[in-house]
């Protein structure tokens, strides 16, 4: 479990999460399946490096903060790594969270906060937020697309453009915070254009729309994405300035070493 | 009494909806004289950019769907200075990029030796001293944007810089733009060796034909890349043709509603006077003079929406520039040739507008007119 | 003996297809200088016969002749109208935005003047119908019998060669239509301008030199006094 389609929708570009993920499990319909790979083959890369902004507004005052933001992915094989990082203000620059997946969607990875602290990523460590906003860390590296029931439900317009809804459930008890989480996919774009995620309780908890997306070659990708809890004070916007794809990153840019490096 | 006179108080008898017609008008004008303003102002502000760099022609890598050139060998410049009469070459890399919570700034990367240099206006500080210093220098509108002056810390990508100056040039975008050296630029977006632009200074004396010539030598010797005279440069910016196609394509929908407007008022206003006209051609007006008349009617009407809407266009000019996504980017022209443009349109659009009623209320029969109540 | 002005020759004139008979066979002269009143019941085709007498109008049948040459020869009929033929209506047709004065220049916009000069013609003849002091007033703010002489007073605007009125008093108390009607006389005699008065009034056609009497679209007496 890897990225989560979220982030696939949030990076302008490419999306990390969706870009690797293999295929569908077993236990999903047919028509899902064939609508998450369409997504995710769209989505293929062999690496990328995003810039965005992630901006928190306050929701009484309207305050807002801003943080520069550097999204770096790899892919080896069917094994991929994604590694967020802050670059401003100073008050967050250098923290990262690295998350890396296997072959066989085993999550590994840790939370970085200069100028040394290291966090391995248990499931209590993946509930908090990242860097204050309104994604938490497992909105950054569940991959909901590889839980094992995954249906079709229905069909509706989003922004205009006719989506395909599907529903991805966890086997069993849920591992990350979510235990159900809706999605509505355009196919045309091979794009999803909203996300709501919901508790144990069946109740909603965070609604993800992708306000803004653009044509880039030929494929669509987001360009801001809106995060906003059902019950939070502020809500998070995801604004894209550069995307580049089919990169080389470097095994290294994903070492400790060299995470630390930018945080001094 | 003149003829005129006639066709200003055939307007004054329905106040409200001559008004609203002009209004309408005035507000279809607006949007052309701002629009065009702006696609102009845009257009110009890149030609001078590359102008006032003393550059007689700008080398790219030929690329589609991204908004600058992509980044390729900076050695290719050592092939170009090789080929005849070319003086100087000086290679730039030009990205756009987000800085802290200012909106997308443009920075662009100079050798530290370069021509590039010269036509800056350092106003306060300096320029970067060497290629190791992480120093940029900002211009006088980047500065308001993001809020800072010399001597502060700003972070571009995952760098830290000071700001070690503060300059102004004639060109606008470089205004609104941040500079470092370009050694700089190139370690702090991933781009060693790399350069997106070339800027070909030819030996001076040469004439227009020399230019275009190397031109082609350009495009003909290196697959892939482009040579652009400065003002190419301005037109070719795929920025500037979008903004020019949709400031034509707005302009276009904005004047066709004027024209169907001034065509409604101006029906309506035949019909209410067919009895009216069935007297002018019974007293002996000739079918001629109706036409004119009432083409003359419309044509004040668009003539008055043409000065409000060119006044309205000029409020509206100065309100988007201090929107901050243009602030210090682009600056609206206003000229002679601007008003009159508008002027013309206006009243293009009145005879368009006029020319069905005029015909319908010239043909009409005098008598049966003259029955009609 | 003068000379013929109109020759009506056997003039018929139908509408709705024919199925409308209004003018059922006229045929006269009109000599210049002459003052004649067509006179007949609601109906029988007296304005019609004005109409095409003023070549507002052509005749289904027949053939209208303006000094020997026939109408239909006259290849600009507005220019025609405006230096040869004046009108007075029944409701006067004034435009109401106008002055007194700028609507009795209004046919003058065909004539070669420059605006002094209309300006000063139009003043004239107003003063000559008794409005000297009403030049600047609307039409609506004006009595009955004030538009029509406007009216008169713009027949006269290009020194017409003959005159047409149709009911010239029909929205006139008997005090105002006989002021006009001693307008029109007084022009008759100072001008010796041709006129042709359409009424249905006995007391109107008085006035004229010759009475010619139509019922049902036909003549049916014409008599010089
Ligand atoms: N354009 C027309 N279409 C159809 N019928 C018409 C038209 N003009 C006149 N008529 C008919 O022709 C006949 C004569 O009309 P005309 O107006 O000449 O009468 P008139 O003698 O002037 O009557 P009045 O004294 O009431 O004015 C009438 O029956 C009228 O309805
Ligand atoms: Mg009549």
């Amino acid at each position: 479990m890897m990225k989560p389609f979220c982030l696939a929708l949030l990076l302008t570009l490419p999306a990390p999460a969706l870009l690797w993920a293999a295929a569908a499990s077993d236990q999903a319909n047919p028509a899902a399946t064939e609508l998450i790979d369409k997504v995710i083959n769209a989505r293929k890369t062999t690496g990328f490096r995003i810039r965005a902004k992630l901006i928190v507004v306050q929701a009484g005052s309207g305050k807002r903060q801003t943080r520069q933001l550097l999204i770096k992915g790899r892919r080896d094989g069917e094994a991929t790594k994604i590694l967020y990082q802050a670059l401003w203000p100073d008050a967050y620059k250098g923290r990262a969270l690295l998350v890396e997946k296997s072959a066989d969607h085993k999550t590994t990875g840790f939370l970085f906060t200069p100028p040394d602290k290291v966090t391995p990523l248990t499931p209590e460590v993946m509930k908090q937020p990242f860097l204050e906003s309104d994604l938490t860390l497992d909105d950054l590296a569940e991959d909901y697309w590889h839980w094992p029931l995954q249906k079709i439900v229905g069909q509706e317009t989003v922004s205009g453009k006719s989506c395909q809804i599907l529903e991805s459930r966890p086997a069993g008890r849920p591992t990350a915070g979510y235990a159900l989480v809706k999605t509505w996919i355009c196919p045309d774009l091979a794009l999803p254009l909203r996300v709501h995620l919901f508790d144990e309780g069946g109740q909603l908890v965070k609604r993800i729309n992708v306000e803004k997306f653009f044509q880039q070659g030929t494929r669509w990708v987001p360009a801001t994405i809106m995060i906003e809890p059902e019950h939070g004070r502020s809500r998070t916007t995801l604004d894209g300035s550069k995307s580049e794809r089919d990169l080389d990153i470097p095994v290294e840019d994903f070492a400790l070493g060299k995470i630390k490096s930018l945080a001094k | 009494m003149s003829f005129l006179t006639i066709v200003f108080k055939n307007l004054l008898r329905r106040r409200t909806r001559s008004l609203l017609t002009i209004a309408g008008i005035a507000i279809g004008i607006a949007a052309v004289v701002a629009l065009t303003s702006i696609a102009w102002g845009f257009e110009k502000s890149w030609e001078q950019a590359y102008r006032a760099r003393g550059t007689d022609l700008v080398v790219t890598k030929i690329t589609s769907q991204s908004p600058m050139p992509a980044p390729f060998n900076e050695k290719f410049a050592a092939d170009l200075l090789k080929l005849p009469r070319v003086k100087e070459v000086s290679g730039l890399l030009t990205d756009l990029i987000s800085i802290e919570d200012a909106p997308t700034t443009l920075v662009f990367g100079w050798a530290l030796d370069s021509f590039l240099w010269d036509h800056l206006k350092v106003v306060k500080g300096r320029k970067p001293s060497g290629d190791d210093e992480k120093a940029v220098v900002i211009g006088t509108v980047a500065a308001d944007m993001l809020r800072k002056s010399i001597g502060a810390k700003i972070h571009i990508e995952a760098d830290e810089f000071t700001i070690c100056g503060i300059f102004e040039s004639t060109a606008l975008v470089e205004n609104g733009a941040v500079i470092m050296s370009l050694r700089q630029l190139q370690r702090v977006t991933e781009n060693t060796g790399k350069v997106n632009f070339l800027n070909v200074k030819l030996e001076p004396g040469s004439t227009q034909e020399q230019v275009e010539s190397l031109r082609k030598t350009i495009k003909e010797r290196f697959a892939g890349f482009n040579a652009f005279t400065s003002s190419e440069v301005a037109q070719s910016n795929t920025a500037i043709q979008a903004a020019k196609g949709m400031s034509w394509a707005t302009s276009l929908i904005a004047l066709i509603v004027g024209a169907v407007g001034v065509t409604n008022t101006m029906l309506m206003s035949v019909f209410e006077r067919i009895h009216e006209i069935g007297i002018l051609l019974a007293i002996g007006w000739r079918r001629s003079r109706i036409v004119r008349m009432i083409l003359y009617e419309s044509m004040a009407l668009s003539f008055l929406g043409g000065l409000a809407g060119v006044a309205l266009g000029f409020v509206a000019i100065k309100v988007i520039q201090t929107t901050p996504m243009i602030h210090g980017k682009i600056e609206g022209e206003i000229s002679a040739a601007l008003f009159g443009l508008a002027i013309l349109v206006a009243l293009a659009l009145g005879v368009f507008g006029g020319l069905y009623p005029a015909v319908r209320g010239s043909r009409l029969s005098p008598t049966a007119a003259l029955r009609y109540e | 003996m003068s000379a013929v002005l109109i020759e009506v020759r056997d003039v018929q004139r139908s509408f709705d297809e024919g199925r409308v008979q209004a003018l059922r066979g006229a045929d006269f002269t009109i000599e210049e200088g002459e003052f004649a009143a067509i006179v007949g019941p609601s109906g029988c085709g007296k304005s019609t016969l004005l109409q095409l007498l003023g070549a507002l109008d052509e005749p289904s049948e027949g053939e209208i002749l303006f000094r020997g040459k026939s109408l239909l020869e006259i290849p600009d009929l507005c220019r025609f109208r405006a230096q040869t033929i004046g009108f007075v209506f029944q409701s006067f047709h004034l435009l109401p935005t106008l002055t007194a004065l700028e609507n009795v220049q209004i046919p003058m916009f065909e004539m070669p003047w420059s605006a002094a000069e209309r300006r000063r013609r139009a003043t004239e003849l107003l003063k000559s119908v008794g409005l000297g002091e009403r030049l600047h007033h609307l039409p609506p703010k004006m009595s009955g019998g004030e538009r029509q002489r406007v009216a008169i007073a713009r027949s006269l605007a290009n020194e017409p060669q003959l005159l047409l009125a149709d009911e010239p008093t029909g929205n006139l108390d008997s005090a105002n239509a006989k002021r006009v009607m001693e307008h029109l006389q007084s022009i008759h005699q100072q001008r010796g301008m041709t006129m042709v008065v359409v009424t249905h009034d006995w007391n109107i056609a008085n006035f004229a030199d010759r009475v010619i009497r139509i019922l049902d679209g036909r003549i049916i007496s014409d008599n010089r006094t």
